[in-house]
């Protein structure tokens, strides 16, 4: 179980000089069966949530997943730790390919994996105590003696800055805030390498924002965490991530480091998201010149063939109709998933974007 | 408890003294009273809104800008009581008249666009039923006149195929066509003033900007008077010409919004401004935040409701209650210590 023992060879190629890869991605589609209606017999129908999404994750590192509902970027965060069982493609974390691990081994593993959900209110037992909360991971992974959770659960309290008497006390006496900080001690409480956090601030005030992604940046800091960052915000994921992935109909359509993806967006699905953003500037007008995308996402039970955007793109031609694009390298570790990435980085069909100063 | 009353009043830079305004707000205090204690959600809301103007009310959660939107209709949810203030609209108290009265103004003079357009509208009924209702009960059309009038409307939001559209179900349609047609039907009797309450909150943000624009071309092409509330200060930059900064239950300030993004002056404002997450062009180490969570107001007592958040705090802070005063024409704030630092105003504004 020690984390550098059993590395396998699959390090980053994307990226020359990037260190062994903590989470390896490789392939992954997730389909959902579903039944639908029919005309007299209900139907089989397939949601494509998750079509083939590759990326990988160094230790410490932050990847954000942004896109908008739909996408799927919650749905691999879930499959990412076999919360759900992809339809094909691999997982390996710290080199051991999930697929292939017993339950048992599973369950041991998901100590060095946890996750953060959206709702933090709705994410805790309204039974249970903060205290019973934070100690059901020590219990379930037998990481503290018994003697010892009591003290171990008030240092987690303390890392997460919230009281050591709030042990004592139910979720409902807290604030969203600061169930989403329970959360995190939950989440930590095992010791994990990686963290999961699936739109951990989108729930919560601005201010309150703030002090929630202070936790996460201090914690990963301290405790040398690897983050998968989903969130719908391009602001909020441009201030943790050190790469980005951007998600569409279930596929990535563009994935690079933080700053190449901001200075230089090329999908024009990236761009139309950074030219929705409204900038807290009433000097800037994004989306003014009338450049706002059109359309709304396709529905995931049968995605358009071809690119999946050419629907609402404005530079979609013949080509993006028939031909499905795949993520080919424009830059130092920057893929796109485009035929014309070149051509849409300079047309700017949106105009201009949040990032342009 | 009048001090707010003889505040300043809120008026927009250049309309002069000549337009009157077409909703104007004064004094509002709405009250929940609760098995145990009261919650004050509301203590003296003073506002005007002219036509063709956006007023944005930014705030927190229980900052009370949604409770003061529902209260202007006479729709605050049980058991909130409006406890004192105005609400004139057309020569008329709209807290003062008769039930029967208020309904006639209701969804016809002044339009509502509810925050969850998920939940806003009648799953067991056609969206053809919908504009039947508010079409009939306030202009008196027929089913025919209604039709023709509902295909009319659900264009011009930008429904495709508005007249299939008409005999589907809520369900069908996906959020952001639903915000659409919620918003069709606001403006379905061509009302004075719009009141938007969160309008985007649920919706991706693609969607949302295509919803935002759309309320901007209905203001500025009905000359309405429009209220948008939001905690986003994004969608209050780009969208509203007039801002309100709410603070449990309190204007904290209010300034036309270039104004307020420039020279921001109260110490809660820098704060909300410095912690607005931004696409900016480095991944943060360290974010502004405001310590401490957004109370909620259970006892009335003097003092400034910011005190215990604020870095600017002093003995009079907690003692008595600033009053909101004009700091420049259009621009007044509630604050003892106000923010008149050019680094931190700058700093606010442009992380």
């Amino acid at each position: 179980m020690s984390p550098s023992a059993a590395l396998g060879p699959g390090a980053s190629q994307v990226v020359g000089e990037r260190q062994e890869a903590l989470l390896e991605v490789d392939g992954l589609v997730v389909h959902y069966r579903i039944t639908g209606a029919g005309k007299v017999f209900r139907k089989h129908e397939t949601v494509h949530a998750v079509d083939g999404v590759s990326f990988d994750l160094a230790p410490r590192e932050t990847l954000g997943l942004v896109g908008e509902s739909g996408c799927g970027k919650s749905t691999t965060g879930r499959t990412v730790l076999y919360l759900e069982r992809p339809t094909s493609g691999r997982v390996r974390f710290e080199g051991r390919d999930l697929s292939e691990l017993t339950p048992g081994e599973l369950t041991a593993l998901r100590s060095r994996m946890q996750i953060v959900f959206q709702d933090p209110i709705g994410a805790l037992n309204p039974r249970h105590t903060v205290g019973q909360l934070i100690s059901e991971p020590l219990r379930v992974h037998d990481l503290v003696p018994k003697a010892r959770r009591r003290e171990r659960v008030e240092e987690l309290l303390g890392l997460v800055g919230l009281p050591a008497d709030a042990a004592s006390r139910f979720p409902h006496e807290f604030s969203g805030g600061q169930c989403q900080r329970v959360g995190i001690a939950r989440a930590i409480a095992a010791e994990p390498a990686l963290l999961v956090l699936d739109e951990p601030v989108s729930s919560l005030d601005v201010s309150v924002q703030a002090q929630i992604l202070q936790l996460l940046v201090d914690l990963q800091e301290r405790l040398g965490l690897a983050y998968l960052f989903i969130a719908h915000d391009l602001a909020v994921v441009g201030e943790m991530s050190d790469r980005v992935a951007v998600m569409y109909l279930g596929k990535i359509v563009e994935i690079a480091e933080r700053d190449a993806l901001y200075a230089r967006p090329h999908h024009p699905y990236t761009q139309a998201l950074f030219s929705a953003v409204p900038v807290p500037d009433p000097a800037v007008r994004t989306g003014r010149d009338g450049a706002v995308v059109s359309g709304e996402v396709p529905s995931s039970l049968s995605p358009p063939p071809g690119c999946r955007f050419h629907t609402r793109c404005p530079l979609a031609q013949e080509r993006c109709r028939a031909e499905e694009p795949s993520l080919e390298p424009v830059g130092q570790g920057h893929e796109v998933a485009c035929h014309f990435a070149e051509a849409a980085a300079t047309a700017r069909p949106f105009g201009r974007l949040a990032t342009d100063g | 408890m009048t001090d707010d009353l003889a505040g300043a009043r809120v008026g927009p830079e250049g309309t002069g003294a000549g337009a009157a305004p077409l909703l104007e707000v004064r004094g509002l205090r709405v009250a929940f009273p609760l098995e145990r204690r009261t919650v004050y959600a509301v203590q003296g809301l003073t506002f005007e809104v002219h036509a063709g103007e956006r007023l944005g009310i930014v705030g927190e959660s229980g900052s009370g800008k949604s409770v003061s939107a529902q209260s202007i209709m006479r729709m605050v949810p049980f058991p909130g009581k409006v406890t004192g203030g105005q609400v004139l609209f057309e020569g008329r108290d709209l807290l003062g008249i008769p039930d029967a009265a208020i309904r006639s103004v209701r969804g016809s003079k002044i339009g509502m666009v509810p925050q969850n357009p998920l939940s806003s509208l009648n799953p067991v009924i056609t969206i053809e039923a919908h504009f039947r209702e508010v079409l009939s009960r306030h202009l008196g059309l027929s089913r025919s006149e209604a039709r023709v009038r509902a295909v009319e409307l659900l264009g011009s939001v930008g429904i495709p195929d508005p007249a299939q559209r008409l005999h589907e179900y809520a369900h069908r349609l996906s959020g952001g066509q639903r915000q659409r047609v919620i918003i069709a039907l606001a403006i379905a009797c061509r009302p004075r003033v719009l009141i938007a309450d969160e309008p985007t909150t649920a919706l991706d943000v693609t969607i949302q900007a295509q919803i935002l624009q759309l309320f901007d071309e209905l203001v500025a092409g009905a000359n309405l008077g429009a209220v948008l509330i939001t905690h986003n200060l994004g969608i209050v930059a780009a969208h509203c010409d007039r801002v309100v900064v709410m603070y449990a239950g309190r204007v904290m300030e209010t300034a036309p919004v270039v104004e307020l993004f420039r020279s921001p002056s109260h110490p809660y404002t820098v704060g909300l401004l410095r912690c607005v997450p931004r696409v900016a062009m480095h991944k943060a180490r360290v974010f502004a935040t405001i310590p401490g969570l957004p109370p909620q107001v259970t006892e009335l007592r003097d003092g400034c409701p910011f005190a215990p958040r604020c870095d600017r705090v002093s003995e009079q802070c907690r003692r008595e209650t600033p009053a909101l005063a004009d700091i420049a024409p259009g621009h007044a704030l509630a604050c003892w210590n106000p923010v008149t630092d050019a680094a931190a105003r700058a700093e606010a504004a442009s992380v």
